[in-house]
């Protein structure tokens, strides 16, 4: 038998227009010459389209389309053709790709929002994350809010740090002097060179500004806690002087950061955050 | 154009019959009808219609009441008249609640083929070949390859009439005589 890659076009076409064909072949061909001459046995119309035909009148049946057949059509007869099985998971694949949409679109009504992200998460490897960034925010708003009485030097930058003020972002003020990050550039570690709070060491890294030098002081597995303002202050007592990262703990905001992605993250994070929001 | 290379059965007169059987003549409609109602048949009964004659009948009817807004050669004509046989087969697999649509051996199929005995033994055995070797092929394969054979209807045509890509309708042919080649040899 010739191996099918040998059935080029050109031979397709002649088997089936009834063309001459190699000799090889020629079994083929006669195969379909038995299916095309089966195919041609005289057929007597009905009753009803011989007295049409007769009458030449066609009034009263639907004629026949001239255009294909629409997709909708198509799909209701491919519908029509499947096994029970495979409708059903045709439905499912269809309802459970919509419900995905409507929940990443977050059309959902509440419950069912949350019911349909936690179940996507666990059988997709889709995640819904449009609430971390909230969670980080008030992590930062609460962590630097207990040194805040410790950053008495950002009054000397004439920060808006008045603690009294409502509106002074609790982040400020345990922003390094010496970084004075605009809140919309965080990115840009404006050192100002007469600030005495910012470390020596400090401005030669201005790819990391957003670490406060508040940090170190406090204790590295309670900087979210807004309760420790207790003891943050004790530390945050240490004299302004101080206050930024003593320069025997330089790597401690590393360390920081190292203890756990929320601590760097809420550093990162929360200078970002407020930018917009002051 | 592939098209005008097909087979035509009334050729050159086809106008002028199309014409006369729009305007009511029975003749023209007789011309028709026996021009494309044995294939049409043969085409429904090997795709397993379960009344190949009466849906024959059925195909016929639509296409006579609606020749008025038809335009086009023989071969188009020729195209028309299968896609629709196409869709009422399609239509009345439907109807029949997933009756399965395989062609069958069953030999009382072969009844009734009428001429003399000798001829319907040699339309018998022709015809239970026919049935088994369509037998191998897909349902798919199956309908291109007797669009192409039967209704002799060129790729482009066998697309549109099956809602296919031409592509898809080239492998399937392709494959559906690879098929074929194997039951034979």
């Amino acid at each position: 038998m010739l191996p099918l890659h040998l059935l080029d076009e050109d031979a397709v076409e002649a088997l089936l227009a009834g063309r001459p064909v190699t000799p090889g072949l020629a079994p083929l061909a006669g195969a379909i010459g038995q299916i095309r001459a089966a195919a041609r046995q005289p057929v007597r119309p009905s009753d009803e389209l011989a007295r049409r035909m007769a009458s030449g009148d066609f009034s009263g049946i639907e004629p026949a389309p001239l255009t294909p057949v629409p997709s909708g059509h198509r799909l209701r007869s491919w519908l029509a053709g499947v096994s029970p099985r495979a409708r059903v998971v045709t439905g499912a694949v269809v309802v459970f790709t919509g419900l995905t949409a409507a929940t990443a679109a977050g059309a959902l009504p509440g419950g069912a929002q949350a019911r349909m992200e936690s179940f996507i998460e666990s059988v997709t490897p889709i995640s819904f994350q449009r609430d971390e960034p909230d969670v980080d925010r008030d992590d930062v708003r609460d962590a630097p809010s207990h040194v805040d009485g410790a950053t008495a030097e950002p009054d000397d930058s004439g920060r808006p740090d008045d603690p009294g003020s409502p509106v002074t972002p609790p982040g400020k003020p345990e922003t390094p002097p010496g970084k004075p990050e605009t809140p919309g550039n965080p990115d840009k570690p404006e050192t100002p060179p007469g600030k005495p709070e910012t470390p020596p060491g400090k401005p030669e890294t201005p790819g990391v500004p957003e670490t406060p030098p508040i940090r170190p002081e406090t204790p590295p597995g309670q900087p979210e806690e807004p309760g420790n303002s207790e003891d943050a202050p004790g530390q945050a007592e240490t004299p302004p002087g101080q206050r930024e990262t003593p320069p025997g703990r330089p790597e401690a905001p590393g360390q920081e950061s190292g203890n756990g992605a929320g601590n760097a993250g809420n550093g990162n994070s929360g200078d970002r955050p407020h930018g917009p929001d002051r | 154009m592939g098209a005008d290379r097909r087979r035509t059965i009334i050729g050159e007169d086809f106008e002028v019959v199309l014409d006369a059987a729009r305007a009511g003549a029975p003749w023209a409609f007789e011309r028709l009808y026996a021009d494309l109602a044995p294939v049409v048949t043969g085409y429904l009964r090997l795709q397993g219609a379960a009344e190949p004659d009466d849906l024959t009948s059925e195909v016929f009817l639509g296409v006579f009441a609606g020749l008025s807004s038809f335009e086009g050669t023989e071969p188009q004509f020729r195209s028309w008249v299968f896609t629709i046989a196409h869709r009422r087969l399609i239509d009345e697999r439907r109807r029949a609640a997933r009756r399965p649509a395989e062609p069958t051996d069953d030999p009382s199929m072969l009844d009734g083929l009428g001429g003399d005995a000798e001829t319907e033994a040699l339309d018998a055995l022709g015809l239970r070949r026919v049935y088994e070797l369509c037998a191998t092929l897909s349902a798919e394969q199956r309908e291109v390859l007797l669009l192409r054979i039967v209704g002799d209807l060129t790729v482009e045509q066998v697309a549109r009439a099956v809602g296919r890509s031409v592509g898809a309708v080239k492998a399937l042919q392709r494959r559906g005589l690879a098929a074929l080649r194997k039951k034979i040899e």
